[in-house]
């Protein structure tokens, strides 16, 4: 999953002056030391498990109308559209897809069917058939029946090459080698309406034959992609405003960049889903207030505000005033799946030597606060974040989380290198290019500063003969696995001429040769497999420096009940949310 | 910039020559006789600027502000301090500078910015140095241009008077704040290659050269009013009949003339650049990091106003001051050299 959009815009907060306080700051700012929780992220095959309703919440009430605060619109809505995660946590309140996450906010993160009876039956054990049965008695908003024909539509025509926002996992799989949409092209102008290898028996089952195989696929049908689609009610381009519901809500009114509002889908059976309880009656999502007055608004939990939340992370100018009393118990915080690298281009830098002093040198503790600190994240030393299964951290180079000036000298043996170091314009992106530009000219490299437009910063990054050598990114695995980290990230095969993920441009045959290895392991082993990965990376490569493991830090109002972090998606959960009567 | 081209109504000053007759009276009543002491039209405006106290209040705030800004790096060598220099080790978990009053100690006498850990104080005087420049910069740009064609137009006449007025009316039509987005960074592109930063002296010198193109208007329509109106005078035809040549007749005759409003007008033209100057960091086409620049750590400095107000604070009191100051400054003078005008 592309980084989530932390808007870190600038902002002209209409604070009210507040006396400044008499009491000293101190270095402990309320927080308790986040524990990086791992994800104990599991499929489970379990009845109790798979079967609706969702365990009711303790204390819960049904009613009331909770609102969502965000700065800006999504940018999709439609299923085939939908690759971010504040829009996957949105969507997931109108269609359901094959498999979903079930949590309870106690870091327990399971995998079960959704749509579907189970995760999925892999049929000859080899990972290459796949099999779901969806329940019965899920229906539309109108109250028709969701049927596997609508399933297979849905992947279908997230295959056309004007919805092409989506993930790309299963459509990849069907059609391996080259693009995913080389060959079949949707179910529109003339197109098979379904693809090859998507079979649809009767109307509860659908089948996926892939060429290789896919152990991850259970996962991969927990994206939005494999969401019902009824082929009457596809309006293409336009399905984006209008989704037509099969899951506890409905669009109510839709104004782009104003405001979205849900109201009950009478149909949602509660008794077919395992995953959500929908207790609102009503969920408005507003769109438009900076960053720093939906979190000052949150602050002050005025009465309008009170059964609100933003999944937008308080900004490092709010963050000293939510430690106070009534605050501090509405802030939802802990890591999120993403994790920040500063990129170093293996093709500009190519003397490892160089790419280990930089290792030894960045001060991540610089980096961190000026975004805020603890609330922003941890230091890191893997490629992939603690929330991945099978994480076991290591650190390599063992340098203080300020850098390791001696280390850097030895390495650099008296070179100086030029390094010309991109970072987004934004301010705070700025004041963080800053920081390093400083705390690594004071450890012995020249630094040049370009600031790129923030809109087109992985547009400028990802181009494969960028003019930049070192640039920050973040990357989040779209399911708790390294299967969606280490191959997308540093595969040097995936290299393109635009649009890389692979920011450090890495082509390492023995990592490719590697990457085909672990993807071919038994599911039970892949996780070790991609963590002794992540360690080989760095000892032979280093093609990055880990910065941060990113933690989110949001607020909610006092009515709302039941505001958990979702391992799963890194922000607030809807599933079991409820407004306080 | 519309608002650059309205500053405050300026009438002419006295007749050139003819000015007051003496009515200073030194202190010989009381002697007995009447010492007649003959003054220039700018000695009297002197004295009655020395006698403004508002005046010399702001002059002293503002020689007090460039001696900082010119001491800068002193006061660097004494504290140590430099102002990139981070003190992250002073900041809690959140970021924020530890202590009473945003982190203000014997070593940082004015705090620490939250996030960066910066000295407050370094900044700041290197900042004003930034802003105080690029303010005097334009402000002589300006002048320079505007008071050539200004005499230009005043002095032809005909259709070259036509000319430039109408190149004054386009200037003034002409959106600033768009032409600099659209200019300032598609130059430095042009100048400065993928790998190079443009050197902060290229950064400064461009916003000079915008501000200095588009503030000339003023002056040049002042300038041009001055010259018509004096143009015809007996002394302009006497020098002429003594056969000066044009040359002569504007830069000895005509000019000295004028320079008094010019000065009002350049006393006008600093604070107004200061601020634009600051407003230029609001839209990431002022001085960029790691150049310290006044108007970018007061836009920094906005979003802590409730967590962090000392941030905000000394910023924005420095320029508060520097524009009050220098506004005052220029009214007195105005005052000073046009004694008709009401106070």
């Amino acid at each position: 999953m592309r980084a989530r959009t932390r808007t870190l815009t600038g902002v002209l907060a209409a604070a009210a002056l507040v006396a400044a306080g008499c009491s000293p700051t101190t270095d402990d700012s309320g927080g308790d030391d986040q524990e990086t929780r791992t994800q104990s992220g599991s499929i489970s095959y379990e009845a109790a498990d798979n079967q609706g309703p969702a365990k009711a919440v303790d204390g819960a009430t049904r009613g009331g109308t909770l609102t969502v605060m965000q700065p800006t619109d999504f940018e999709h809505l439609d299923p085939a559209r939908n690759y971010v995660n504040v829009q996957q946590v949105a969507g997931g309140m109108l269609y359901r897809a094959l498999n979903g996450y079930k949590e309870d906010g106690s870091g327990k993160l399971l995998l079960v069917g959704d749509l579907a009876t189970n995760p999925g039956k892999d049929v000859n054990g080899d990972c290459k058939v796949w099999e779901f049965t969806l329940r019965d008695g899920v229906k539309y908003e109108d109250g028709s029946p969701v049927t596997s024909k609508d399933v297979a539509h849905g992947i279908a025509r997230s295959f056309a090459s004007n919805l092409n926002e989506g993930p790309h996992y299963i459509q990849q799989w069907l059609y391996p080698g080259g693009t995913y949409n080389a060959t079949y092209k949707g179910p529109y102008d003339g197109g098979k309406p379904v693809p090859d290898g998507v079979e649809t028996p009767d109307d509860r089952t659908v089948r996926f034959t892939f060429p290789q195989a896919h152990c991850d696929l259970p996962y991969a049908a927990a994206l939005p992609t494999s969401a019902p689609v009824p082929a009457a009610k596809d309006t293409r381009a336009g399905y984006d405003l209008r989704p037509f519901s099969s899951g506890p809500y409905k669009v109510k009114s839709y104004q782009r960049d104003v405001a979205l509002e849900l109201d009950r889908n009478p149909n949602w059976d509660p008794a077919t889903d395992p995953i959500r309880t929908a207790y609102p009656d009503t969920i408005r999502m507003t769109f438009g207030l900076e960053q720093a007055q939906i979190a000052e608004r949150l602050v002050a939990d005025g009465a309008a505000d009170q059964a609100a939340l933003s999944w937008t992370d308080v900004p490092p100018s709010v963050l000293p005033r939510t430690t106070g009393a009534g605050v501090a118990d509405r802030v939802v915080k802990g890591p999120t799946q993403y994790n920040w690298v500063l990129n170093i281009n293996t093709q500009r830098v190519t003397d490892l030597s160089v790419r280990r002093a930089l290792n030894y040198a960045v001060d991540k503790d610089a980096l961190l606060k000026v975004l805020g600190g603890q609330a922003a994240g941890t230091p890191a030393t893997t490629l992939m974040s603690p929330t991945t299964a099978g994480f076991s951290k290591y650190d390599l180079f063992n340098a203080p989380v300020t850098g390791d000036k001696a280390k850097v000298t030895e390495l650099l043996a008296g070179k100086r290198p030029k390094l010309v170091l991109a970072h987004s314009s934004l301010e705070l992106r700025t004041q963080q290019a800053e920081a390093l530009r400083k705390n690594l000219t004071d450890m012995g490299f020249d630094i040049v500063m370009k600031p790129i437009d923030n809109s087109s910063y992985y547009d400028e990054v990802g181009r494969k003969d960028n003019p930049y050598d070192i640039y920050l990114s973040g990357w989040g695995s779209d399911w708790p696995t390294g299967s969606t980290v280490i191959p997308p990230v540093y595969d040097g095969r995936e290299i393109v001429a635009e649009g890389n993920q692979n920011l450090s441009y890495l082509d390492e045959p023995s990592v490719s040769a590697e990457i085909d290895r672990v993807r071919n392991l038994p599911a039970a082993e892949q996780d070790a497999g991609w963590m002794a990965l992540d360690r080989k990376i760095m000892e032979e490569y280093a093609p990055v420096v880990p910065c941060y493991y990113d933690a989110t830090y949001e607020l909610h109002g006092s009515k709302v009940g039941n505001a958990f972090l979702s391992d799963a998606f890194g922000i607030i959960s809807l599933n079991g949310i409820y407004v306080k009567q | 910039m519309s608002d650059l081209s309205h500053p405050p109504s300026l009438t002419a000053p006295g007749d050139p020559g003819a000015g007051e007759p003496v009515v200073e009276s030194g202190n010989g009543l009381s002697a007995g006789r009447r010492e007649f002491v003959g003054r220039s039209p700018n000695q009297l405006a002197w004295l009655r600027l020395k006698r403004d106290r508002t005046a010399r209040a702001s002059a002293v705030t503002l020689v007090v502000a460039v001696l900082v800004a010119l001491g800068a790096p002193l006061l660097s060598r004494l504290t140590g301090i430099d102002p990139t220099d981070k003190f992250v080790d002073r900041l809690n978990d959140f970021g924020m500078p530890i202590g009473y009053a945003g982190g203000i100690s014997a070593d940082h006498w004015l705090g620490l910015e939250p996030g960066s850990g910066r000295d407050i104080l370094l900044q700041l005087v290197y900042g004003l140095r930034t802003s105080l420049f690029i303010a005097f910069a334009s402000a002589a740009v300006a002048s320079c241009i505007g008071v050539a064609v200004g005499v230009l137009a005043g002095w032809a006449r005909g259709w070259l008077d036509s000319v430039v007025n109408w190149l004054i009316d386009l200037t003034l039509a002409f959106p600033f704040l768009i032409f600099a987005l659209a200019v300032i960074p598609i130059l430095q592109d042009r100048f400065y290659t993928d790998r190079e930063a443009p050197s902060p002296a290229f950064r400064v010198a461009l916003i000079v050269a915008t501000f200095g193109l588009f503030s000339w208007t003023y002056t040049a329509r002042l300038v041009r009013g001055q010259v018509i109106s004096l143009r015809e005078r007996e002394f302009v035809d006497a020098a002429r009949a003594a056969g000066a040549g044009t040359g002569h007749i504007l830069l000895r005759q005509l000019l000295p003339n004028i320079w008094a409003p010019i000065l009002v007008t350049v006393s006008l033209m600093v604070p107004q650049f200061i601020a634009i100057e600051a407003a230029l960091a609001f839209v990431n086409i002022g001085v960029t990091e790691p150049t310290p620049d006044l108007g970018r750590m007061i836009f920094n400095s906005i979003g802590y106003v409730a967590s962090d107000p000392w941030y905000t604070l000394f910023p924005g009191l420095t320029i508060f001051l520097l524009v009050l100051a220098f506004n005052l400054l220029g009214d007195a003078l105005r005052d000073s050299l046009d004694p008709r005008s009401t106070r």
